[in-house]
């Protein structure tokens, strides 16, 4: 069996039965493994927020949709949800935005599907969290 | 109004963001990956503003700032430190051998670009 590479970006989702890297680059936006160890099934999604408003077209891109069309695509490939292991990543803090409401990295991790996750697969995508960057000091001599 | 700007920095991650910050400015962006290659660059090429770290292989940033202080042609040019230095010994260091100004990394290009509008005269 031949292994392969998958990327996927915002939004995306895959899972396999084959031996597969699957790779992303996540910030703030999360990236949830699920894999069922009896069949070696997984695969992995890419959402940005855990809800959003509705539209199907982009429907991934959304915590709550993104889990189901992972948990899915796992079934699809011949994988049981009742066996699921978890792993999460992202949820990072990698913009300081001054005045900013919208928290994304701390909705992600908020967010009830992440919640479910066991604590130490949780406790490892907050320990990934990047911390807020501080700039330095500017001075300007006489 | 663009100007012709020298970055020195030996890291060249540094001197790409930094370059990138300044481009968005439109100006004209030359770097050195130390002192002696900047001295050589500016024999050759004036610029409206030195931009330069502090620790660097050869020639540290500060001794750099001496020797261009000491030539006409780099008398007046204005001067920016950008270095993980944050120290007041180091800034007054920077400030007796006639830098113009002490930015402390990490910067924000934003706050870059406003710093050196400023010190370039041209509107924020």
């Amino acid at each position: 069996m031949k292994s392969g590479e998958v990327t996927i970006h915002i939004g995306g989702v895959y899972a396999s039965e084959r031996p597969t890297i699957i790779k992303t680059l996540l910030g703030s936006c999360v990236a949830v493994c699920l894999h069922d160890p009896e069949r070696a099934v997984g695969g992995m999604n890419h959402f940005m927020l855990p809800r959003g408003d509705g539209d199907d077209a982009e429907a991934g891109r959304f915590g709550v949709h993104a889990m189901d069309l992972l948990i899915g695509a796992i079934m699809k490939a011949g994988g049981d949800r009742r066996r699921l292991v978890a792993k999460v990543f992202g949820g990072a803090h990698v913009l300081e935005i001054s005045g900013s409401v919208v928290d994304v990295p701390r909705r992600n991790i908020d967010f009830k599907h992440v919640r479910r996750v066991r604590p130490h697969a949780l406790a490892e995508a907050q320990a990934r969290a990047a911390p807020p960057i501080s700039y330095g000091s500017i001075t300007l001599f006489d | 109004m663009p100007a012709t700007i020298l970055i020195v920095e030996d890291s060249k991650l540094v001197r790409a963001m930094v370059r990138a910050a300044l481009q968005a400015d439109d100006h004209r962006v030359m770097e050195a990956p130390g002192g002696r290659e900047a001295l050589a660059t500016l024999d050759d090429t004036p610029v409206d503003l030195v931009i330069t770290d502090v620790n660097m292989p050869d020639m540290d940033g500060l001794t750099l700032v001496r020797a261009l202080r000491a030539r006409p042609r780099e008398r007046s040019t204005p001067i920016l430190v950008l270095t993980t230095e944050d120290g007041e010994a180091m800034k007054q260091r920077g400030r007796e051998a006639g830098a113009t100004g002490w930015l402390v990394k990490p910067f924000h290009p934003d706050q870059l670009r406003h710093t050196v509008r400023h010190v370039l005269g041209t509107p924020a």
